[in-house]
């Protein structure tokens, strides 16, 4: 790995911050504002994309602007890892300024200047947190990322999304406070924070000690990016999150912010700590069992959401834990399969993500029991949807697949039944998938019947069987409160307190679906494909592979 | 040539302290022969705009030199009175900049809003003057004498300030502050009845025979330390801070946050380590342990105490209580990390403090609003403000890559490797303890409805503008080059630190 002089990793950065400048100045063109942000998209996927070949061939482009603090360099690299997420995170921003365009007309958004400026911060800041050379730098941008997406959290203005945007604030700041702790302590223990495959030498040797402080560090910055990977216990913001405009919940679920957590558990255990002392310390089993039940336990949940949304969001918890789960397995092919998910599952969920915000732009439906029919009127968004689902599934030739199978091969590694976690969330997310998708294409709103897969609490208290089996059932002791709080949310508030954009009368108009929507769900359709079937020249797997072989060791074919 | 212009340095020394003096008795003179039947109404203003312009170029050449040529000093006296050394070296002259800058930059706010009239400018002017007299005197008591004169011309301002209740807390003021001083008065003489001098650097080696833990000795640190804790305003001694705080006007209010404290602090930094050395700090663990703790929980008292607040200034009031507690803690951890951390917050703090008082002040200038529920829907109307109130909102917080973040880290670095868990851990947790209160100002700046008057944009001219968007590039400016302040300080934080 030889680090070479390159002006690129900052410069995607800074395309993106200037950007936040150029949509203010703009503000008064919003056609022209619009076409220079899809135009700088590409723009900075190119810049990104132009550094695939040197880190391929083994070197790493780096900006270093000098010290920012003590010893502490303010430096960006482009290493395998950091390209991969910074590769997801531009790729996906094409995508999503695109759909963006059509979304803000049907949606009928205010304060479009300040919406748009703060999706380029978030933009800009997650590319920092993937090209940061150490730890700081990471940390500095990490919290900037939080920065850009509260104002789009609370976008709505309404009470209950400003109550939203604060909780989101004190969760995301809270993990990040956590992480700059743990950075604290390392530089301390250290003398230096800076990234290195397979961990930081002088840490390894005072991690072995088992020390305290040492398991301060690793426990704290663990915690911390959970928050934002939404890892449980700390997962409960994401939910409610849900608020947002539904660009805003791809940026968030895909694009970003909660990809920025699990990015950063993979930084801490492979290129801080490094796997060795990870190992050494017993923290790799915990975090493993804690990624394990966030996946089984997420995907049941999501069984249990009527609201589409939600049902996503709960999703996006177990998929986020596939990464955790494999980076904390630390066998080779699970790091690589865990890594490559960062961007399958960006991939997927953005499209699932815009599929539900273009039926609820078109519709008004935002509930799995009123989706009955809408892909006959909607075929193209549902089919998208359809894919995505499969995707996330893990079915093959799709791009879920891919991650998976590494996933599953590298569990193996471990003991024959570790697998079965991923073959029950499989299981788990085409019951929650499967019923949209039929009730989508093949049922019409007078043939439909509830699917309940789980219509009691968990752990089977008995129920009466004739309540309304649309209704989510009352919260269950292992996700207690926030249960049933957004729940009641979903169910009543929303729909009183944001004006309803769309039309509620189900006219069919293929047309109604703007251009720019249904082109960047085909897109995002046929990049699923594409993945699924041709991992191997769509650079991430490579990367993915790259990064696992630095850290870990040889992933066998 | 260049060593004909080092030789300068005394004598800029004695100009910055000088300059503002003498600026607020020509300000006098013109007010008396000239003004009496009809006082211009920028006259004042244009006087005291020049002297602090002149002062901080004076200042700024000091900073030059002192950066080029290492430390220098003025002697002063010596026949008639006794003599009296004024030092000056990069850390002096950090906090010297800081008070002009502050000073001139209120200025662009009381232009069109005033305090207007020459006795409000003469005690502005004095005010500057003072503060350059307390951080570059190396003399106890010359620092109890410009103590004397800050607090004398601080309860003028509060006073001219204009308000109904300013003559009760100016009054109020005086009281608490004389106490304050006249107690580090005491412990000032107690060092000299053990020393037989008041020059800090003739002291230090004195009491170094004396011995350290000498329990005279350690009872003069501990008194000096008490009266200059009231001055910073530490919990428990920060009552007077509120209460000033929120009857001042808010031009003043920017000056009693934003440099009273810093310049009490640099008083205490001065007598830590010139006089008593970081080997007096080894020595009486129970003292620098008690002073450290007790920093530490006025951090964490001023953070909840804040949460009471709905009124903006208390609010800052309280921010200022704690950020002072983790200054002092940082100084009494007392490596050159954590002084370094503590003398970038303390000048970070006093741009983003000061400006935020503007900010309030500005808000209240065209919408009326003090309280939290006033602030609704201001940004719709107010971009730039609002964005200034964000952007020093994030780095009161200490959120990076501002200053706040910086200092923090500074110090709670070095509370680490110094093995004190509790500092570091209480430094780190204080950015939640503040995201919690100032998180629903930019809630409701932002996300709530408009429902208060608009007196109109032009109630807030470009300057007051200018002057708040100069603080937030500051606050990331110093955040992301506080490498190059470093460089600068460096040298003298060493010889701060080493013992003599």
């Amino acid at each position: 790995m030889t680090e070479i002089h390159s002006v690129r990793p900052l410069l995607a950065i800074s395309l993106a911050f200037v950007m936040i400048i150029v949509v203010v100045l703009f503000r008064r063109w919003p056609r022209l504002r619009h076409a220079v942000s899809v135009g700088a998209a590409v723009l900075l996927f190119g810049i990104v994309a132009s550094l695939i070949q040197p880190v391929q061939q083994g070197q790493t482009p780096t900006t270093n602007l000098g010290t920012l603090v003590g010893t502490v360099e303010l430096s960006f690299q482009a290493d395998p890892l950091g390209l991969l997420f910074a590769l997801t995170v531009s790729g996906l921003w094409i995508v999503t300024v695109t759909y963006n365009i059509g979304f803000t007309a049907g949606d009928g958004l205010t304060h479009r200047t300040r919406y748009l400026a703060a999706l380029w911060l978030s933009i800009g800041s997650g590319l920092g947190v993937a090209f940061a050379s150490n730890l700081l730098v990471l940390v500095v941008f990490y919290e900037l990322t939080t920065i850009g997406t509260y104002p789009l959290v609370a976008h709505y203005g309404s009470e209950r999304a400003r109550k939203v945007g604060v909780e989101y604030v004190w969760y995301v700041i809270g993990g990040g406070t956590l992480v700059v702790g743990g950075t604290v302590i390392i530089y301390a223990l250290a003398g230096t924070v800076t990234f290195v495959p397979g961990g930081i030498p002088e840490l390894a040797e005072i991690a072995t000690d088992r020390s305290l402080a040492a398991y301060v560090a690793l426990g704290s910055l663990l915690a911390g990016f959970a928050v934002k990977g939404a890892v449980m216990p700390f997962h409960a913001w994401l939910p409610k999150a849900m608020v947002a405009p539904p660009t805003v919940s791809g940026v968030l679920h895909a694009v970003v912010v909660v990809k920025s957590g699990v990015f950063g558990i993979a930084r801490t255990v492979l290129e801080v700590f490094g796997p060795d002392a990870t190992a050494t310390m017993g923290v790799a089993v915990p975090l493993a069992m804690v990624a394990g039940s966030t996946i089984i336990i997420g995907s049941l949940l999501a069984l249990k959401q009527d609201d589409l949304k939600r049902r996503l969001a709960y999703s996006t918890i177990a998929h986020l834990s596939y990464v955790v789960f494999g980076v904390a397995l630390l066998t080779p092919a699970a790091v690589a399969g865990g890594l490559v998910h960062i961007g399958a599952h960006g991939i997927t969920k953005l499209a699932l993500f815009f599929c539900v915000g273009v039926v609820t732009i078109e519709t008004g439906h935002k509930k799995v029991s009123e989706i009955a029919g809408i892909g006959r009127q909607y075929p193209v968004t549902m089919g998208a949807f359809a894919v995505g689902a499969c995707s996330l599934a893990g079915l093959p030739l799709f791009a879920g697949f891919v991650s998976k199978w590494y996933l599953l091969v590298g569990s193996a590694e471990i003991h024959w039944a570790v697998p079965l976690v991923f073959v029950l969330s499989g299981a788990l997310n085409v019951a929650y998938f499967w019923p949209i998708v039929y009730a989508a294409f093949f049922e019409t709103p007078e043939t439909a019947d509830p699917k309940p897969l789980i219509d009691g609490p968990l752990g089977g208290r008995a129920k009466a069987q004739d309540d309304e089996t649309d209704e989510s059932p009352p919260a269950t002791a292992d996700d207690g409160t926030t249960d049933k709080r957004a729940g009641a949310f979903n169910q009543h508030e929303t729909e009183t307190e944001r004006p309803q954009a769309g039309p509620t009368d189900s006219s069919y108009t293929l047309y109604k679906e703007s251009p720019t929507l249904l082109g960047s769900l085909i897109l995002l359709g046929v990049l699923i494909i594409t993945f699924g079937i041709l991992p191997g020249e769509l650079a991430l797997f490579d990367l993915a592979k790259q990064a696992a072989e630095a850290s870990v060791g040889e992933v066998f074919e | 040539m260049i060593a004909w212009l080092f030789d300068l340095a005394p004598w800029l020394i004695a100009g910055v302290i000088a300059l503002p003096a003498l600026g607020a008795g020509i300000l006098q003179l013109v007010a008396y022969l000239s003004w009496q039947e009809s006082p211009p109404r920028h006259g004042p203003w244009v006087i005291t705009l020049g002297t602090l312009s002149g002062t901080a170029l004076l200042s700024l050449a000091l900073a030059v030199i002192l950066v080029l040529d290492g430390p220098a000093a003025y002697r002063f006296g010596g026949t008639l009175f006794p003599e009296v050394v004024f030092r000056a070296d990069t850390l002096s002259v950090t906090i010297g900049v800081l008070d002009v800058s502050l000073t001139l930059g209120i200025l662009a706010y009381t232009y069109t809003r005033g305090p207007f009239g020459s006795r409000f400018y003469t005690a502005y002017l004095l005010f500057t003057a003072a503060v350059f007299g307390i951080v570059l005197s190396g003399d106890l008591i010359a620092v109890f004498l410009f103590i004397l004169v800050l607090i004398g011309t601080t309860a003028r301002l509060i006073r001219l300030g204009g308000k109904a209740e300013s003559a009760d807390a100016a009054r109020n003021y005086i009281l608490t502050a004389t106490s304050g001083a006249f107690v580090y008065l005491c412990g000032a003489l107690l060092a000299f009845w053990l020393a037989g001098t008041t020059d800090t650097e003739a002291l230090g080696a004195t009491l170094a025979g004396v011995g350290y833990s000498a329990p005279t000795v350690v009872s003069s640190f501990v008194i000096m330390t008490i009266g200059l804790a009231l001055l910073v305003a530490l919990f428990p001694l920060h009552g007077w801070l509120v209460e000033t705080h929120a009857k001042s006007t808010d031009p003043v209010s920017a000056l009693i946050s934003g440099v009273l404290p810093a310049a009490a602090t640099y008083a205490l930094l001065r007598i830590l380590f010139d006089v008593y050395t970081t080997e007096f700090l080894q020595a009486n663990p129970t003292v620098t342990n008690g002073i450290i703790y007790g920093a530490v929980g006025s951090l964490i008292i001023g953070n909840i105490l804040a949460y009471g607040q709905r009124d903006i200034k208390g609010m800052l009031a309280y921010s200022t209580i704690s950020q002072f507690g983790l200054i002092v803690a940082g100084l009494m951890v007392a490596t050159e990390t954590a002084v370094f951390g503590s003398i970038i917050q303390l000048f970070g703090h006093g741009i983003v403090k000061g400006a935020f008082c503007l900010v309030a002040g500005i808000i209240v200038l065209r919408f009326d609003a003090r309280t939290l529920d006033e602030f609704g829907g201001v940004a719709n109307r107010a971009p730039i403000v609002a964005a200034s109130f964000v952007g020093l909102g994030i780095a009161l917080i200490g959120l990076p890559p501002t200053v706040g973040f910086v200092g923090k880290w500074y110090i709670a670095i070095a509370a680490m490797e110094q093995g004190l868990w509790i500092v570091a851990l209480f430094v780190v947790i204080s950015t939640m303890l503040t995201l919690g209160y100032v998180v629903p100002f930019i809630d409701q700046l932002y996300f709530a409805p408009f429902e208060g008057p608009d007196h109109g944009a032009e109630r807030v001219t470009v300057p007051m503008l200018v002057v708040i968007t100069l603080a937030v590039v500051l606050s990331l400016a110093i955040g992301l080059g506080s490498v190059f302040l470093e460089e600068t300080l460096r040298e003298a934080i060493e010889q701060l630190i080493a013992a003599e």
